[in-house]
């Protein structure tokens, strides 16, 4: 059953996030290409104009892909789950669980991916730029570099493995961290007898608060004590901070995913 | 076992202020079309909610073939609303499959065959499709199914008298004879012929439950002048 929600589920919103993404990518590429005649190597007259117009809409983009996405993903939840559409989605053969694993699964992916394209696009985008600008440049000497870089963070007492597992676990984390607080919101929310959108909204704001005073009362003492007691440098810190951010996520994410799952059980009350 | 459906002590009250059912009991039994009957506000649509899973009891419970509403008991409900609960994006093609996938007993080919029947196109999309059209795709996949129970609120408020028709027969042909069929309405002329068994539904309260010979014999009226007698203003 529940790979059959997943496919449903994928089958339901996947064109409007992957539009939007493919539109992004290609508004990078145009972006970079105003490099190969870059304004202040130009005499053209209104070419600096439309070069700063499309680098204004690729930074439009980049917005409109994270807010965009994340807003399509949080309609299509509320309208599957708790709108007419909910008719259906509450009366297949499927228990609460798995309706919410599907939607929170598939809304996940989509938010990984948009982070992915967003990444894929400043990465194109400053690609074309270093290719146009300083073609001297090769992208394997850039690469060297780099290694080189992080070899010498290496000698000074960092494990880079430690580093790189600590960033990969916070982005799942915050990823997932993402959809939950769409999901919570949105499932608290249907407790408010009128205004229910307004309701989820607030709850949006009054989670995030919450997880904003709680994170930094959990992460200050820690970033104090590492700062002035054992001074091992930025990465150790920061590798603390998003060993400390990612378990948080979790934290939230499972609370949330316990509150959202009781309020489709107990207190479903489609209008 | 020929109870199919148990409603015990059921209340429901929204928003701690209106109470929409009463310590409402109920036995539902197998093979009948039975008529969920009441004026408005009366408490049918709590009820049907309520057997659908799509609404929580204050008190009481309901239990179809022994399963309160959940899964198991989904499995073997077909439900229509009294609105369209279909994403407009997707296509009639998309909505068989849909059906096919979660429910076991549907069958796709009678779903098709219908669909043929009325010229609707199964590569429309939803959106394109008049509000009409929509409803009897929605009653096609609802009947498509070998339900045991089949629970239609409304069908045919609000449609002309040929579209009434085609529904009615629609669903005196598709249903699965070891079935029950609850239906609510307010137009009960339009239904009365087909009905075995009617309940009377009052403020939350049962006022009646009667086989439709009964009231006949008994009352010496047809249905729908009884109803107008018992909800007389």
């Amino acid at each position: 059953m529940l790979g059959k929600l997943i496919k449903h589920e994928w089958k339901a919103i996947w064109k409007i996030p992957a539009i939007l993404i493919g539109a992004l990518l290609v508004i990078a590429v145009l972006a970079g290409l105003t490099f190969i005649s870059p304004v202040w190597r130009s005499g053209m007259g209104g070419l600096d104009v439309l070069t700063v117009l499309v680098w204004i809409l690729f930074y439009l983009s980049i917005i409109g892909v994270s807010m965009g996405n994340l807003l399509y993903l949080a309609i299509r939840f509320y309208q599957s789950m708790f709108t007419d559409e909910g008719y259906l989605t509450h009366t297949l053969p499927a228990t609460s669980h798995q309706l919410l694993i599907s939607k929170i699964m598939v809304m996940t992916v989509w938010i990984f991916l948009s982070m992915v394209g967003i990444f894929c696009s400043i990465l194109i985008f400053g690609g074309m730029a270093i290719l146009f600008l300083q073609p001297e440049i090769s992208i394997w000497n850039m690469w060297e570099d780099i290694c080189r870089e992080f070899e010498a963070i290496g000698m000074l007492g960092l494990n880079l493995v430690s580093f790189a597992a600590s960033i990969i676990f916070m982005l799942i984390a915050s990823t997932v961290n993402g959809t939950m607080m769409i999901t919570g919101s949105i499932c608290m929310g249907q407790m408010v007898n009128k205004h229910k959108i307004l309701g989820s909204i607030g709850a949006y704001f009054a989670i995030n608060t919450v997880v904003q005073i709680v994170g930094m009362v959990v992460m200050l003492p820690n970033m104090l004590k590492t700062r002035f007691e054992a001074p091992i440098g930025v990465f150790q810190m920061l590798a603390s901070i998003y060993w400390g951010m990612g378990v948080l996520c979790v934290l939230v994410s499972v609370g949330l995913y316990f509150l959202s799952e009781y309020f489709v059980r107990r207190h479903l009350n489609l209008d | 076992m020929s109870e199919l459906v148990e409603v015990r002590n059921l209340t429901k009250v929204y928003d701690k202020k209106k109470t929409a059912l009463q310590n409402l009991n109920l036995t539902i039994t197998r093979g009948k079309i039975i008529g969920l009957l009441g004026p408005n506000g009366s408490g049918k649509t709590t009820l049907i909610k309520i057997l659908n899973g799509l609404l929580n009891p204050t008190e009481g419970e309901v239990l179809i073939n022994g399963n309160k509403p959940g899964p198991a008991s989904k499995a073997h409900v077909s439900y229509l609303p009294e609105r369209t609960y279909f994403q407009n994006s997707m296509k009639v093609r998309e909505l068989i499959e849909y059906f096919t996938d979660f429910y076991e007993d549907f069958r796709p080919e009678r779903a098709r065959e219908m669909l043929a029947s009325l010229n609707i196109n199964e590569n429309d999309r939803i959106k394109t499709l008049s509000k009409g059209t929509r409803e009897k795709v929605q009653l096609i996949l609802v009947m498509s199914r070998e339900a045991d129970l089949y629970i239609l609120d409304e069908p045919i408020a609000g449609v002309d008298p040929a579209a009434r028709d085609y529904i009615i027969r629609t669903i005196i042909t598709n249903y699965n004879e070891n079935a029950t069929v609850l239906l609510s309405t307010h137009l009960i002329s339009d239904i009365e012929n087909i009905l075995d068994e009617v309940i009377f539904i009052k403020e939350g309260h049962l006022v009646l439950q009667s086989t439709v010979e009964d009231i006949r014999m008994i009352q010496g009226k047809s249905v729908d002048s009884y109803f107008r007698e018992v909800f007389a203003c």
